[in-house]
């Protein structure tokens, strides 16, 4: 379902940069329903990969394709309608919003674009999913009051409201406890698999790699940030 | 858009200090041209007609507007006295010429001495009651009668000086009818006979028959004259302090009414000829009265008064231009601090106009905020208009 050849991507060269950074990532695919980590050291480039594979960058060189949409090539507003409507992403740092209880965060996406409409099944929806990762009895409540595997859920829940067809997630589990980032990835994965979407999860984390279908190593030879 | 307001909305709430300062700030910057403006608007529309309505007033040489300030408005500084035997020289005018005497208060409400021609002549209406007969009667302005019912008791008149001892005496007063509310200086006065303001002056007064004395102590002896003999009596000859219809009968004055004293003449001409008379007869340089039109008096003044205005309007033009250089400055600070959350809409598929919208949308909130406090505050202003229009005229 998701595919990318010859993909590159050229950082912009900073003001004491001598030679600008290129990230060239060998060609992937993952097919609905199942599941990529995507590993790496710090800095080599896996949520730069992730955002290219979102359509939040264009790639200077390759394509990324998602069933018959080259998504590469596809104009600024209908990247964001791609987003909107077939992407879920869970951000790095949870990027939720203070002044919003958990339930609007998890609807925000609704708030965002006119193609996702923010009616009762949207509600329901978002209801369910806090139901499931736990954190039912705490819509009510500001982020700022949730513990930070709480936030985590919330972000997920987030990521799944518009029940994508494609998942990123980009370090989902850091900062919990070896016990805590299992079962949050178990659920993500669950939840998201269930509806039949294809995750992406960016770890630095090699012990839940067994939860995956496939694995996109960037310490391999033929991945590097050049 | 309504999600985009939605949005402003939670953040302004969840940020409510920053809200408040910026929303009472821009505020203030509205609200104080605006209510400078209405209350000088208010202030100068009541001056002249009640102005207009006083075509000529005649009083002692000296300040025009004092003049004008006490025959219109009953307020400090009362000018100086003329004889109540000026009346005379308007009687072969063509004009109607009402005496006014003012200085004296009752709980600090101003008495005014007149005539009952004064009640035609302002289009008074007595709503409860009637109007003033008997010596020691008095009619409140509708403001007046309610300072007064807030303390019930009797209303004394204050004393002048409480130190001179030669002075007046305090009297009571006696309310018999309350006018209808005019919105206009009559409001807050009382008005009484011009007789009993001499009462007050003490110039007029009530005291026991000094024949029925039986008291020795109380007599100091008879001077036998011409006519009989005087009674002189000592200071413990028991002067009357309220003016009853039991000893109505006992009030006398002393001396001439010629000379007992007014402070101005409030003269209505029937027509325009009449009036360039009475102008004409007051002319003379050795003339010891002056007549002066209320309207142009009040036109000098009220032409200060707008250049101190338009001076104010530049200073707020400046603190206008103040203010909105923080709020833009706030704004932009507080987009660069939100840079996270943002960018966190925009990857997740807002577009940037969407963005854009979200941060215009918390400024007309923040304008629509501002504008409701200025409304109420404008509001409220009004209730300021008649205390606005005193400070104008410095009363």
């Amino acid at each position: 379902m998701l595919s990318t050849s010859g993909l590159r991507y050229r950082y912009r060269q900073g003001p004491y940069e001598s030679t600008p950074f290129e990230l060239v990532a060998r060609d992937l695919a993952v097919a609905a329903g199942t599941t990529l980590a995507i590993v790496g050291p710090s800095g080599c480039g896996k949520s730069t990969l992730l955002s290219l594979l979102a359509g939040e960058r264009v790639p200077t060189a390759g394509e990324v394709r998602f069933g018959d949409v080259r998504v590469s090539a596809l104009s600024d507003a209908e990247r964001r309608r791609f987003r909107i409507m077939t992407v879920g992403l869970v951000f790095q740092e949870f990027r939720l919003l203070d002044y919003l209880s958990v339930l609007d965060n998890i609807l925000l996406p609704c708030r965002l674009h006119p193609a996702l409409p923010l009616d009762d099944r949207m509600r329901r929806r978002a209801h369910d999913l806090a139901e499931r990762l736990g954190i039912g009895a705490l819509v009510t409540r500001p982020p700022q009051r949730l513990s930070h595997g709480e936030r985590q859920r919330v972000a997920v829940a987030r990521g799944l409201l518009a029940k994508p067809k494609l998942l990123l997630a980009d370090e989902p589990t850091g900062n919990l406890d070896p016990v805590g980032k299992r079962r949050l990835l178990d659920e993500l994965l669950a939840l998201a698999t269930d509806d039949g979407a294809a995750v992406i999860v960016a770890t630095h984390d090699h012990g839940l790699l067994s939860a995956f279908h496939q694995v996109y190593d960037f310490a391999a030879a033929d991945a590097e940030v050049a | 858009m309504r999600h985009a307001f939605v949005l402003a909305w939670r953040h302004l709430a969840f940020h409510k200090g920053r809200t408040a300062l910026l929303v009472v700030a821009i505020a203030l910057v509205a609200f104080l041209p605006l209510a400078v403006r209405r209350l000088v608007e208010a202030g100068s529309t009541a001056l002249r007609a009640r102005a207009a309505s006083t075509p000529l007033v005649i009083g002692a040489r000296g300040s025009e507007l004092d003049l004008v300030v006490a025959g219109l408005y009953f307020a400090k500084p009362t000018p100086r006295e003329i004889r109540y035997g000026e009346l005379a020289r308007l009687a072969d005018s063509d004009a109607l010429a009402i005496p006014l005497h003012a200085g004296f208060t009752a709980r600090g409400i101003p008495i005014v001495g007149t005539s009952l021609e004064y009640f035609d002549m302002r289009g008074l209406r007595v709503a409860d009651g009637r109007t003033f007969a008997l010596l020691g009667e008095c009619v409140l302005g509708a403001r007046a009668a309610e300072r007064v019912a807030r303390d019930p008791g009797k209303l004394v008149t204050d004393a002048a000086d409480p130190y001179n001892l030669a002075g007046t005496i305090p009297i009571v007063l006696r309310p018999v009818g309350t006018l209808a509310e005019t919105g206009t200086a009559d409001d807050d006065a009382i008005f009484v006979d011009i007789k009993t303001a001499w009462t007050i002056a003490g110039i007029g007064h009530g005291h026991q028959e000094a024949g029925a004395i039986r008291d020795p102590n109380d007599l100091i002896g008879t001077v036998p004259g011409p006519d009989g003999g005087h009674v002189i009596t000592s200071e413990r000859l028991r002067h009357a302090e309220e003016i009853t219809p039991e000893n109505v009968s006992s009030f006398h004055f002393h001396g001439d009414p010629e000379t007992f004293p007014m402070h101005a003449i409030v003269v209505v001409p029937r027509t325009e000829k009449a009036a360039t008379l009475l102008q004409g007869s007051f002319q003379r340089r050795d003339e010891p009265l002056q007549i002066v039109r209320p309207i142009e008096a009040l036109e000098r003044l009220l032409r200060e008064i707008l250049r101190i205005e338009r001076l104010l309007h530049v200073i707020l033009v400046a603190v206008a231009i103040v203010t909105a250089t923080v709020v833009v400055v706030v704004f932009a600070l507080s987009v660069k601090l939100r840079r996270d959350e943002l960018t966190t809409m925009v990857r997740l598929g807002a577009a940037r106009g969407t963005v854009a919208l979200l941060v215009g949308a918390e400024l007309v909130l923040i304008l629509i905020l501002a504008a409701a406090l200025t409304t109420v505050g404008l509001a409220i202003t009004t209730a300021f208009e008649r205390t606005v229009e005193r400070a104008m005229i410095g009363g």
